[in-house]
């Protein structure tokens, strides 16, 4: 998997918020609001091929969890990714 | 210094500094916010509050408002982004040299540059150039221009969709003669001759060198001063543009400033009082270091007292109209009006920078008989 080119994660206060840089693709719909995780899992991951493993040892190593944890975390993530059409395979 | 006050300046500090906000009391969020509008500065101040927990914390109500208002700011700068970027290749493709006023020359200079708020595009493109660069950018897609470029002074106005950009052929307005000659020497080295290219997310973008981005940001919260109030977004822009060009040079900035050509600027354009009292503001207020503030002489503190009272007061474009009464009609009433506006804005000036007042009200006095002698 790949995350999709054109989009830049930005801070504003307590939100993580991964934007479309295109002005066409900009409007309040583009704008997908991360917690902390999974925005760190994205400037991790971003611009890199990744996979479902990747994530899961991200997640263990930064964050005080299991594996059966982390990986119901990570496969509950990628399902929202690619609903919201920010990864491709 | 009211205790609201004092909770905005910590709140600033926090937002410029990146440091822990420390209040004094229970914070007043109403009022608070309330400055914070009057100044431009209610997205920065909104991104360090929704980061507070506990009893400092601002109502899930007001947490909603700030959200939507840092929002609505960073959709802003895309939009703002994407007519920029365009621009300047339309008319770098045209061989047109085109550098970059405040906006986002100026927002890059924060720690977050999404918090920095501006509401169009201020492009310089010089006399020569001028007539050449507006038809160039009149042709863009979404662009609508309105008033026709021979007829304005400083700049033309195009508007991309409800963006509105400004195309400066000079970059200040200046009434005394001499002083717009000596101007145009400084617009030379900071905008033509010494021009800079920083990077903007992967674009090229030409900003004016240090110097001068210094030297335009302290007189365009002058020019706001004298004409429609300053607020604290002016000066924390030049607070953020003295930080990054005294304190923290980058790879890209490795030639180091140079004081003294900000110094003769200054002097000659006999603006040192202001700057100084500015500079105190900066120090006392937002914590900008006095190491960091050049020419910095703490002995002006009354000024700069008279100078904040003034800046509380007024806000960013929030001057309140110096006459209660509406604008008269007829000749002789309306040229009353305005050498009457003239010397209530020559007493106000009077009570905090007495020198620049006299050479203010030389200037608009010149102006106005000379205007009225054309008309004639």
């Amino acid at each position: 998997m790949k995350t999709k080119k054109g989009f830049t994660l930005r801070s504003l206060g307590n939100e993580h918020l991964l934007v479309a840089e295109s002005l066409e693709m900009t409007n309040f719909n583009r704008m997908i609001s991360m917690n902390e995780s999974a925005a760190m899992l994205w400037k991790e991951i971003d611009g890199k091929d990744f996979d479902a493993e990747t994530l899961t040892n991200l997640l263990m190593e930064n964050y005080d969890i299991n594996r059966d944890v982390a990986e119901h975390d990570v496969t509950t993530l990628l399902k929202s990714w690619k609903e919201a059409g920010i990864i491709e395979d | 210094m009211t205790t609201t006050e004092q909770q905005y300046f910590a709140l600033m500090r926090a937002a410029l500094w990146q440091q822990p906000v420390e209040f004094d009391g229970a914070p007043d969020w109403k009022g608070i916010m309330s400055i914070a509008r009057h100044h431009t500065t209610e997205v920065l101040v909104a991104d360090v509050a929704s980061r507070l927990t506990g009893d400092n914390a601002p109502s899930d109500a007001l947490l909603r408002e700030m959200k939507a208002s840092m929002r609505a700011n960073l959709i802003n700068q895309l939009e703002l982004k994407q007519i920029l970027t365009t621009a300047i290749t339309a008319l770098r493709d045209k061989g047109i040299d085109s550098v970059l006023l405040k906006g986002f020359s100026l927002a890059l200079l924060y720690p977050n540059p999404n918090l920095r708020q501006f509401g169009d595009i201020d492009l310089f493109v010089g006399l020569q150039q001028f007539h050449e660069a507006c038809k160039v950018l009149r042709t863009l897609p979404g662009g609508y221009n309105w008033g026709d470029e021979v007829d304005s002074g400083r700049h033309y106005n195009i508007e991309f969709g409800h963006h509105p950009m400004e195309v400066h052929r000079v970059s200040a307005d200046i009434e005394n003669p001499k002083d717009l000659a000596f101007y145009a020497t400084i617009e030379q080295d900071g905008l033509v001759d010494n021009r800079q290219t920083i990077d903007f997310e992967g674009f090229p973008l030409p900003v004016p060198s240090k110097e001068f981005t210094v030297f335009f940001t302290f007189l365009h919260a002058w020019e706001h001063f004298l004409i429609t109030g300053v607020g604290w977004r002016q000066i924390s822009d030049l607070a953020m543009c003295l930080h990054t060009y005294l304190h923290q040079p980058t790879a890209s900035q490795t030639a180091p400033f140079d004081l003294d050509k900000l110094r003769s600027w200054i002097t000659a354009m006999h603006l040192m009082e202001p700057w100084q009292a500015f500079g105190l503001l900066m120090v006392n207020y937002i914590g900008l270091p006095s190491s960091e503030t050049p020419f910095y002489d703490p002995s002006c503190t009354r000024r700069a007292q008279k100078l904040y009272d003034r800046v509380m007061a007024e806000g960013n474009f929030r001057r309140p109209n110096r006459f209660k009464y509406r604008k008269p009609k007829g000749r002789i009433a309306k040229k009353t009006h305005a050498f009457v506006g003239i010397f209530i804005d020559f007493f106000q000036l009077a009570k905090v920078f007495p020198k620049q007042a006299f050479r203010e009200l030389n200037s608009a006095l010149k102006t106005s008989f000379s205007k009225n002698f054309q008309k004639k």
